[in-house]
């Protein structure tokens, strides 16, 4: 192991055709590539070959824990997921994802950093893995449950400590590109459809539990670092004040704080659990479950764009059904939902698969989902594919679809175009457009740090705790080196930076890991200038003394953001020499963003849409700052040897994809 | 001199989340490491019905761990009023960890682990971001609930909200 902390050290390669389970040593990796997402885009760029699609039995699944998580680090919990991606549009190509609930710390002390799946299994199975051991167990019986049942039922075996388990239900099982993978009530790997890789795996589920420690380099420094952080991050979001439960909720249906993930030190905006939520559909029942984030929007908003009216109790009983099929909720709820309302009002469809479409009555939201996960009907069946994919499939409402989704199959996100549930307006977007358009997914999943945290602090979104813009622009320079990065009437100067800034940082995110709606810490209202500090550290260096003191890898801020920096270099790489990704591709959402924005930045007194010309330079900024080629939007031989990718960018070269 | 208004820990589970960073700290601070086995204090979810419940060590006024040692390995700190274990007396017979009606004894590696309140200042406690975990002289429910937003409090323990009423 070479002594590092906060490692398990052993890595699991199962192959699932040959039913074979062979262990590696983690530190085959370390340093370099640190953990989740980093030691992913190693994997994949070894063993992704081009052509492999997200079906392929070949194609690697990747399930890992970073060092952080099972430790004491505050907000460390999140298992990274990577693969060729199900979801991606137009090509199926490798993709993240991730997942919270209790179900890292166990891999972890069953002895493990992660594993990687290859092959496909002759039947369902599942994967028990406990104290350096894993075992390939039938799981027929699982076949078409919910992911539900199936944790519960694998749950059943007593003894020892509780199983937690990753599951998929029958959306995983029918193979649709919008099926997570998930634990708990409500912890998916959402984005990505890796839910039907798994499926195409025969692969059901995969339980962890284990009383191995994991080792602390230096126990004292890491617990003091650890409090100092819990201490400082004092609101989800990286936003100025905490939430507050709702009385009646509270009252009516045991609403209370939940963690979403293991780890998570602060009351949180999104996640909430109940308790007692009579039943709507299936009368009698009483149900209780975790409802995050967007699943607060199943109920519907009246009066905004989102104005179906199921109410609180039917929208929670139509987010457990999905939950329990195992689907996207911000696809269905940000992308599909408001598409086939858009179609209704435009007279292409009335119906789905026979059902009048009344987003007011949850026996239409059962049938539509329910359907999509078992593929009934045509049109359902259609949909399983992905509201991007079934517009073409259909031969319908491609127009509205480009409306919503912005690129790569996605739904928008803090994009201030196609999501309309978060509040952000010109010129803030501009970074959310870079941060899409270099990416592979909705890049927002680890991605917040820039606009949410912007908008969060503002006197707009929070009147009472917010700061002025001059605060903001002064705190946001201490990491994006000037004020103009910040500025409500900067316009398209000084976005790049943050775009890239924001993408290093999202690796750091996905490999540590660490929250995403709390790093990187920024803005506070613990000190008086309102930039993040704790002790001796700044917000932004939180990650790395984190790090090092676990793992004792000496590594200061500026190493850490390197490996980061490192890894966006080999996932382009990857991304050119298997699906020539080039300029062209980034610049497929211009159109998307040319509409006109939802809001109006008050500063501007008028909505804006994106102005082609100035991205393109905005875009020529971000390539010089990775060193990547104007022309083509792909590294170059100097931006990969000065990570040290000497031999990535001889076999780009060999492939006559490396620019001159 | 220990007296016994020394404090201990108390939990109060309404505003518990489920973190298990109280878990975390206490293994740090114990061992040294990330050992689960190591944590004196245990919490058990329950993911589908959204509830934790918390083994921990209440440091009893006379408590069963004690009683039952037959070697009176077991004794109170006279600085912190903890129950600690004199492992160079104990003659790992596990009778303690059979008695405590908590259930926080704990067998590790070759003999029994308690909590001993960290000498004086509780890991779990500080590691507690939502006041579940309290360091309290007595269990009194304002000093327990102290700093609690009111909608985070117990409608069922008259706290709180007032239930609906339909």
């Amino acid at each position: 192991m070479g002594g590092y902390g906060g490692y398990a050290g052993r890595l699991l390669r199962i192959d699932l055709a040959r039913r074979i389970v062979e262990q590696q040593d983690t530190s085959d990796y370390l340093p370099e590539w640190y953990g989740g997402r980093a030691l992913a885009a190693r994997i994949a760029w070894d063993e992704i070959p081009p052509g492999t699609g997200a079906f392929d039995p070949a194609s690697p699944l990747m399930i890992l824990a970073g060092p952080l998580a099972g430790t004491a680090a505050p907000f460390s919990g999140r298992t990274t997921v990577c693969g060729v991606s199900a979801q991606g549009y137009p090509q199926e190509w490798f993709t993240r994802s991730s997942f919270g609930g209790h179900w890292a710390s166990s891999l972890k002390r069953a002895g493990f950093d992660g594993m990687i799946i290859t092959g496909r299994a002759d039947h369902p199975v599942a994967l028990r893995i406990e104290d350096g051991a894993c075992r390939i167990e039938d799981a027929s019986t699982l076949r078409g449950l919910g992911i539900y049942e199936t944790q519960k039922r694998l749950m059943a075996e007593s003894g020892g400590a509780p199983w937690r388990v990753l599951a998929i239900g029958p959306a995983g099982e029918s193979l649709s590109r919008i099926a997570v993978a998930a634990t708990e009530t409500e912890s998916a790997a959402g984005q990505g459809g890796f839910g039907a890789v798994m499926g195409s795996k025969n692969l059901k589920a995969v339980a962890v539990r284990g009383t191995r420690p994991v080792p602390v380099a230096d126990p004292g420094r890491f617990g003091t670092v650890c409090e100092l952080v819990r201490g400082e991050a004092h609101a989800s979001h990286g936003w100025p004040h905490e939430p507050r439960l709702d009385p009646e909720r509270v009252c009516k249906y045991g609403q209370r704080f939940q963690a979403c993930t293991e780890g998570c030190s602060v009351r949180c905006f999104d996640a909430r659990f109940y308790t007692t939520v009579p039943a709507v559909l299936q009368k009698g029942k009483v149900l209780s479950g975790q409802m995050d984030c967007i699943a607060g929007l199943f109920p519907g908003l009246p009066g905004s764009f989102y104005d179906w009216s199921l109410g609180f109790e039917a929208g929670f009983e139509v987010g457990q059904i999905s939950n329990d099929e195992g689907l996207n909720h911000w696809e269905i709820l940000v992308g599909m939902i408001p598409w086939l309302r858009f179609l209704k009002q435009d007279g292409e469809i009335s119906a789905v698969d026979g059902m009048e479409i009344d987003l007011d009555d949850p026996a239409f939201w059962q049938h539509l989902l329910t359907g999509i996960s078992r593929r009934e009907g045509a049109m359902r069946s259609a949909l399983a594919e992905g509201t991007v994919r079934a517009a073409g499939i259909l031969g319908i409402g491609r127009e509205r679809m480009e409306q919503l989704f912005p690129a790569w199959g996605y739904a928008g996100h803090w994009d201030g175009h196609g999501d309309r549930i978060n509040y952000i307006f010109f010129p803030y977007w501009i970074v959310s457009a870079l941060q899409w358009a270099v990416d592979t997914r909705d890049p927002i999943s680890s991605g917040h740090g820039y606009g949410q945290n912007i908008m969060g602090w503002s006197r707009i979104c929070s009147p009472d705790h917010g700061l002025d813009w001059d605060r903001i622009m002064d705190v946001s320079s201490r990491v994006y080196g000037t004020r103009r990065s910040a500025d409500p009437l900067g316009g398209y100067e000084a976005k790049a930076f943050p775009a890239w800034w924001e993408g290093v940082r999202s690796v750091m995110k996905d490999s540590l890991p660490v929250g995403d709606q709390v790093f990187p810490r920024i803005y506070s209202r613990r000190t008086d200038d309102n930039f993040a500090r704790a002790g001796d550290m700044e917000g932004p260096d939180f990650e790395a003394n984190l790090f090092s003191s676990l793992t004792g890898i000496d590594w200061s801020t500026k190493d850490l953001e390197r490996a980061s920096a490192r890894v966006l270099q080999l996932e382009r790489a990857l991304l050119v020499r298997n699906y020539h990704r080039s300029r062209a591709d980034d610049e497929c959402l211009i159109p998307y963003f040319e509409r006109t924005e939802h809001l109006v930045n008050p500063l501007l007194g008028e909505s804006a849409g994106m102005d082609a010309a100035s991205f393109r330079r905005v875009l020529d900024e971000y390539y010089d700052l990775q060193g990547w080629d104007g022309a083509t939007g792909r590294p170059t031989r100097r931006s990969l040897e000065g990570f040290g990718l000497t031999a990535e960018a001889d076999e780009l070269e060999t492939r006559g994809l490396l620019p001159d | 001199m220990y007296h016994d208004m020394a404090k201990k820990i108390f939990v109060n589970p309404v505003p518990c989340t489920g973190c298990m960073c109280c878990e975390a700290a206490c293994a740090l601070s114990r061992a040294g490491s990330q050992d689960p086995a190591a944590s004196a204090i245990r919490v058990t979810l329950d993911p589908f019905g959204g509830t934790q419940r918390h083994a921990y060590c209440r440091q009893c006024g006379s408590p069963s761990c004690a009683a039952v040692c037959p070697q009176g390995a077991i004794a109170r700190d006279e600085v912190t009023g903890a129950w600690r274990i004199d492992l160079s007396l104990c003659v790992r017979c596990g009778l303690c960890v059979q008695a405590c009606p908590f259930g926080a004894m704990h067998w590790l590696g070759d003999g029994p682990m308690k909590c001993d309140l960290c000498g004086g200042s509780p890991a779990c406690v500080r590691a507690c971001a939502f006041g579940a975990i309290r360091f309290l002289e007595h269990d009194d429910p304002d000093a327990l609930f102290h700093g609690i937003p009111a909608t985070e409090q117990d409608p069922l323990l008259g706290r709180g909200p007032a239930p609906a009423v339909d």
